[in-house]
């Protein structure tokens, strides 16, 4: 799938101060490319992509999916895309505490408003992402690497076109690290677009291509 | 369990198992209103046919006792504690000749020290066959022969097994038949004939057993029933009844009933306050928690969202975590109240000191299926507000900043 951007703009209005969290972005992502975006705190990185989401309406300027605009959709068929078209992994600890890792990686699935059964294809995901054993365990007994990894394989259960990924990486040692964009890499190599923003800069080794973004612009 | 489908229900269920906490205390919050609610209703049920058979009762329009004995008489009817006070028969015949008297009779009152049927004592009611107008009409609808002598009625609170007989004073009586409760003092009463109370009176004074008053059945009477000739003035009849005889309390069986009615509908206006405040406490203080519960939850939010949740989804999940906790709640409140009322509804009746009369089985299935619909509801309609502000900010996903 592709994506791409065009003059994406976001405002946060607070009392009378205007803040472009996102401002005049373009992009363009041919499907299966690894992307990775670099930019301190504060610099609109997750703005961004919670524009790409949909969870968020643009100021100015459109998105598209497979050339198809993102603009203007009702609750129901943005949510409908991005539960089938992107895999979103938010920032920080992102999975659900009250289920299990089965049943978080599942539950995606669920929102799709499909028939049918995803045990087999949750199996082979947590499979990937080498958490087997951990099938019927809570999240509250895992560490911060296998969480990164139980929303990974969450993300990829509705077998998205889009990967998006919130700083997946953070807080991560060298080797979870390592093991999660190889990973990433594998994903967009089977032809999935994935779309990385990070500060870390040990991690852009592994991308197609590495923008930067600072105070909600996007540079080469 | 693990192929069970993720829907809204199943999410709301596994949230509220997961938040135990929480759950607790928002299933004791229901509890509580679903058990005054339902406690509350089958009471005021109670004592509602408590009274309506206690109407149907008492035959008698004006009821006359020796002087000071007008509380026992109440005692008696209301509380089912056993008593007895005596005055002459020769005071029946006056008040039979009395202008506006349609009908009269005695009764004799005596107290068992005990029996083996009971725990308590119990009140024996003599009555006179011949002239007797207040119980054996309804001792016909149980018994359709002639109470025969040495033959016992019970009320239906004297335990005896199929078929036994009532020992009382050593000697014992055949149970012709047993009445239907009443939820008065009356349950607790046997009756029989006046020349069966003389046998027992005769064996209870072979016993040893001594009376308030020195009281010989032949000349003695605890009670003189009267009913008005219609239309007759009561207030009138009652006054040449004054007139005529000395000593005693007359007692107008109207009056004794409209002051247990209204005693009754006080409670009743009470109970309806306690359950209108409890529903106003319990929305108040259950839109309080979920609105700030969910506020808390704000990133369990965004990440459903980010998973593709509509917000009718977010909503959803909300709802159906306040209706199975209304549901527990209503359940958990009407069980606890069930295990009060039912158990101890001779006890509750006794401490109220009105007639107290379970409601039937239908009325009381009513009851439990308008709580649970309450319980039931009340949970969503208070997390209303907050499923609206959960579906509606878009505020949830400015959390924790990257570090
Ligand atoms: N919902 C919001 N309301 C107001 N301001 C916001 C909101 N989300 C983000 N911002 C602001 O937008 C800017 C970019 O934030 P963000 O996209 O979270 O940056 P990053 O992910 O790169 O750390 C910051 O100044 C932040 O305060
Ligand atoms: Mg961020």
């Amino acid at each position: 799938m592709t994506l791409e951007i065009k003059g994406l703009g976001r405002v946060f209005v607070q009392g009378d101060k205007k803040n472009w969290a996102v401002q005049d972005v373009n992009l363009s992502i041919p499907q299966g490319k690894f992307i990775s975006v670099i930019g301190r705190s504060g610099s609109g990185k997750s703005t961004l992509l919670n524009l790409i989401a949909g969870l968020l309406e643009p100021t100015v300027g459109d998105i598209f999916l497979n050339g198809r605009s993102i603009h203007g959709l009702s609750d129901r068929q943005a949510s409908g895309i991005r539960n089938r078209e992107i895999g979103y992994i938010m920032q920080g600890r992102s999975v659900l505490n009250n289920l299990t890792v089965f049943d978080n990686v599942r539950l995606p699935f669920y929102f799709s408003g499909r028939e049918g059964d995803v045990t087999e294809r949750t199996r082979t995901l947590l499979e990937q992402v080498g958490l087997s054993r951990y099938e019927q365990v809570y999240p509250a007994k895992l560490s911060g690497g296998e969480l990164r990894r139980v929303a990974i394989a969450r993300a990829l259960v509705n077998q998205p076109g889009v990967l998006l990924a919130d700083e997946p990486t953070s807080n991560l040692d060298g080797e979870n690290t390592e093991e999660i964009m190889y990973l990433f890499r594998q994903i967009a190599d089977r032809g999935t677009t994935v779309l990385m923003v990070t500060h870390e800069l040990d991690t852009l080794q592994y991308g197609d291509e590495v923008y930067r973004m600072e105070a909600g612009r996007l540079t080469v | 369990m693990q192929n069970k489908p993720l829907h809204s229900r199943r999410i709301a269920l596994l949230n509220i198992r997961h938040s135990l906490t929480r759950t607790v205390g928002l299933v004791l919050l229901v509890a509580a209103l679903s058990f005054v609610f339902f406690g509350g209703a089958i009471l005021v049920g109670g004592l509602r046919n408590g009274l309506q058979n206690m109407k149907a009762r008492l035959g008698a329009d004006i009821m006359i006792v020796p002087v000071e004995n007008n509380t026992d008489m109440e005692a008696i009817l209301l509380k089912g504690e056993p008593s007895c006070f005596y005055f002459k028969k020769t005071l029946e015949d006056k008040v039979r000749n009395l202008e506006g008297v349609k009908l009269c009779t005695s009764q004799f009152f005596l107290t068992s020290l005990d029996a083996e049927c009971c725990d308590t004592r119990v009140q024996l009611i003599g009555f006179e066959p011949e002239t007797d107008f207040s119980v054996q009409p309804w001792i016909a609808r149980v018994y359709d022969k002639e109470l025969l002598d040495g033959a016992v009625i019970i009320g239906s609170d004297i335990h005896t097994k199929e078929g036994e007989k009532l020992k009382l004073f050593d000697m014992e009586y055949e149970i012709a038949a047993r009445l239907d409760a009443t939820g008065t003092g009356l349950d607790q009463a046997v009756y029989a004939n006046f020349a069966t109370i003389r046998q027992m009176y005769a064996a209870a004074y072979e016993k040893g057993q001594r009376f308030l008053e020195e009281a010989d059945p032949d000349n003695s009477i605890s009670a003189i029933l009267v009913r008005a000739e219609d239309g007759y003035d009561r207030k009138e009849l009652i006054r040449s009844i004054r007139k005529e005889l000395g000593g005693v309390q007359v007692v107008e069986s109207q009056n004794m009933i409209s002051k247990t009615a209204e005693n009754m509908e006080q409670i009743a206006t009470f109970l309806y306050l306690l359950a209108g405040m409890f529903v106003g406490l319990a929305v108040v203080t259950l839109c309080l928690v979920f609105t700030l519960t969910a506020n808390g939850r704000k990133k369990e939010f965004a990440i459903l969202r980010s998973l593709g949740a509509t917000r009718k989804t977010l909503s959803g999940i909300l709802l159906w975590e306040s209706v199975l906790i209304g549901i527990a709640g209503g359940a958990l409140g009407a069980l606890s109240a069930a295990i009060v009322v039912f158990p101890f509804h001779v006890y509750i009746g006794d401490r109220l000191g009105m007639p107290y009369l379970l409601p039937g089985v239908g009325a009381i299935l009513t009851v439990l299926v308008l709580d649970m619909g309450v319980s039931a509801l009340i949970a969503p309609l208070s997390a209303c507000v907050a499923a609206v502000r959960i579906s509606h900010a878009e505020t949830y996903l400015t959390f924790e900043e990257g570090s």
